[in-house]
């Protein structure tokens, strides 16, 4: 009995060290971040690989979300003779919620485990300390670059997958299921507020910034060799998967 | 040439700043904000369901939006821009409608022609009712209301094993109905003969009557046909889709959407009328007056306690007209002498007198009832009158007192006319009945007897399922 009690203390105590650390880097890369030199080239470079390089992917996906949006909705709507608010739907969820939260997962899979790798193996083949030497401060240098990156580039990747999204069902709802595509076009924009698209927007920079700070913090404590470095790997991506849905649900019921 | 990082990571920000900048501009709200255009002012009772940024369309052509709702004096104040080229005519009308059934609310301007046009800033007043959708619908799902009343009674009649077994029921009844019948023809016939006779008799002067009102029946008639006809039109028109009643009924889905309302509905209100109705024909052998008379009556019953009796009376006196003799005293001043002048000289006059007129009589009177009596009140054969029943053994044996003609102006006693009378339902639908009539007068008092038939509304229900309807 002691001992669950003991067990359960101590996954409590780890948890909170965890977030504490993560908010301790946060705080770190703040203030370095604030101060001169500013690495330009290395956050160019960063907005790269997290941001450029995952469009394909984030477009594919958001293409196709919209796409099967439109035909569930219209299914649905079928059924009370509402066809015609297929696209109003299809818009307000693109921009409110699947833009962002599915860029933000994509990215978390594929930039935020790439952060996580690379900062672990700089970790376990002691290149971090070896910026300590040069007198570089390696959080200024590796992670506030990559802050900003994904700070930066999650909502233009967001603003990217939402127009591909409403124009996606906006084909299958007019090549496929035959919709008026004036009507459709009307109803996409009529309803759409700007604040839909820019809360989603806020929301996007949010999980952007998680992501890699989670990646960062995740190669930053890595120990044990390659074997570490994987399980950073997984950890970033597990976390700032779960981050992403349940900072979702806080931030619209908070600020939306 | 080998694009650089910098040169990649900008092109996709920019691409994403267009695409916002586009988003932008697309999204409503932006371009309700644009203050652009002719603002007008336009003042309705009611405003129900308009907001912001509706439409608002000249000939279905939208010309401008509503830019500001407001409230003055009691009435709403819609400001609207109109960005159209177009002069809004000083005698024009504004009325708010709805674009579906979904309830999308515009502003309709019907243009007037007064030559003289509204400047910028003027304002508009707008006719004080506008029909509009909802009012539409309201009406419509009452008369919807009707319709599903009226035909979910006709199925429930007509339709379904229900259906069936009370034709087969109705069937038997008549069989055994028919089998009692012959016997009792059999076994009375001379009385049958005599009942019979009466019923012609009855049917003959119901005859005379409908032939005294020939011309009104005839023009009822065309009226009927005249409304059937325009009838027919519209549900011509109903059935090819034409109408809003038309698409509503032929478009399956909202038909089946609007019935389901409705029966929700119908759940709800548990509509379900219990008002009965019972028919009768009878007739009366009077045996001393050597006389007869024939009933038809209906009784409805709105509810248990409550009922109404309308009844159509055969006059009397249809047998044997009653002569009277009277002797009247004369004083005449002819002749002269004791012996001849100023003597009394009797006259012999003879008067006839029918019993009573040759018209229909009728009886319509309110009743109600305490367990196994009822109390009625009204009148009774065209004179104000009163009457008791009594029921016994399960309704099979009546027993009925009835007092009426208080002045005795009908009779020739000059008493009230009173009757009292028993039935005994030995069928269903078929009963005997004897009694004493017009006992407080003596010269009329007489025992009567007769016979009758009655059936309700279930037994007309029955019948109508008789009639082949294809389903």
């Amino acid at each position: 009995m002691l001992r669950i009690l003991e067990i359960l203390g101590q996954l409590i105590m780890v948890f909170m060290e965890e977030t504490g650390k993560v908010i301790l880097l946060f705080g770190n890369s703040l203030r370095w971040g604030l101060r001169r030199p500013f690495y330009v080239r290395l956050v160019v470079r960063q907005m790269l690989e997290i941001g450029v390089n995952s469009i394909p992917v984030v477009l594919i996906t958001a293409t196709f979300t919209g796409m099967v949006l439109a035909l569930q909705t219209h299914t649905g709507f079928q059924r009370f003779n509402a066809e015609s608010l297929v696209g109003t739907v299809v818009a307000l969820s693109m921009t409110r919620e699947l833009g962002p939260v599915l860029t933000g997962l994509i990215v978390a899979g594929r930039a935020g485990s790439a952060i996580a790798a690379e900062l672990g193996t700089m970790r376990v083949t002691e290149q971090i300390d070896a910026l300590y030497t040069l007198a570089t401060n390696p959080v200024k240098y590796l992670v506030v670059p990559r802050l900003v990156a994904g700070t930066l580039m999650l909502p233009v990747m967001t603003v990217l997958s939402d127009i591909v999204g409403i124009y996606g069902g906006f084909f299958v709802s007019v090549k496929v299921l035959d919709a008026n595509r004036t009507i459709y076009l009307r109803r996409t924009w009529d309803f759409l507020q700007f604040s839909d698209i820019y809360s989603g927007l806020v929301k996007a920079a949010f999980f952007g910034l998680v992501i890699s700070l989670i990646g960062c913090y995740k190669g930053f404590h890595t120990r044990g060799g390659a074997e570490g470095v994987g399980r950073a790997t997984t950890g970033s991506v597990v976390v700032s998967s779960m981050m992403i849905l349940i900072s979702d649900y806080l931030l619209t019921a908070i600020l939306f | 040439m080998k694009l650089t990082a910098e040169t990649k990571v900008g092109i996709i920000v920019f691409l994403g700043i267009m695409i916002l900048t586009y988003m932008s501009f697309q999204v409503g709200e932006f371009r309700v904000s644009k203050k652009t255009g002719k603002s007008i002012n336009l003042i309705f009772d009611s405003v129900a369901g308009l907001s912001k940024d509706a439409s608002v369309q000249v000939a279905g052509v939208e010309i401008g939006k509503v830019y500001d709702i407001g409230l003055k004096e009691g009435k709403a104040h819609v400001n609207v821009r109109i960005y159209a080229d177009i002069d809004i005519d000083r005698k024009s009308k504004a009325y708010i409608r709805s674009a579906g059934l979904l309830g999308d609310k515009y502003i309709d301007i019907v243009l007037g022609n007064s030559g003289d046009y509204l400047g910028n800033g003027g304002t508009l007043v707008s006719p004080p009712e506008s029909e509009d959708i909802g009012k539409l619908v309201g009406k419509l799902s009452s008369i919807a209301d009707d319709f599903k009343e009226v035909s979910t009674a006709l199925k429930n009649t007509l339709g379904g094993a229900e259906g069936e077994e009370s034709i087969r029921r109705i069937l038997e009844n008549f069989r055994d109905l028919g089998i009692t019948l012959n016997r009792m023809v059999d076994r009375n016939e001379e009385r049958f003969t005599h009942i019979m006779k009466n019923i012609d008799e009855l049917s003959g002067h119901l005859n005379q009557t409908l032939g005294a009102h020939r011309e009104d029946i005839d023009q009822a008639l065309t009226n009927a046909r005249t409304a059937s006809t325009s009838l027919k039109n519209i549900f011509r028109k109903v059935d090819e889709g034409q109408g809003t009643m038309g698409r509503l009924i032929n478009e399956d889905d909202l038909s089946e959407n609007l019935n389901q309302a409705l029966v929700s509905a119908n759940d709800v209100l548990g509509v379900k009328k219990k008002y009965r109705t019972f028919v009768s024909l009878r007739n009366e052998a009077l045996v001393e007056a050597n006389d007869s008379k024939g009933y038809i009556s209906l009784q409805l019953l709105p509810r248990k306690d409550k009922f109404y009796l309308f009844e159509l009376v055969s006059p009397e006196g249809t047998k044997g007209d009653l002569t009277e003799t009277r002797t009247v005293s004369h004083i005449t001043n002819r002749g002269t002498g004791a012996g001849s002048d100023f003597f009394p000289v009797d006259v012999t006059q003879t008067v006839e007198k029918e019993k009573t007129s040759d018209r229909l009589m009728y009886t319509a009177m309110f009743g109600r009832r305490f367990g196994q009596t009822s109390l009625r009140l009204g009148l009774e054969e065209n004179t104000g009158g009163i009457g008791i029943d009594h029921t016994f053994f399960g309704k099979r044996v009546g027993l009925h007192f009835d007092l009426w003609d208080f002045e005795g102006e009908n009779s020739f006693g000059g008493s009230a006319h009173a009757k009292i009378r028993a039935d005994f339902n030995f069928l269903k639908y078929f009963y005997l009945h004897t009694g004493y009539d017009n006992f407080l007068n003596t010269e009329d008092s007489s025992l009567f007897y007769g016979a009758g038939i009655t059936f309700n509304d279930e037994d007309i229900k029955d019948l109508f399922s008789l009639l082949p309807v294809s389903r």
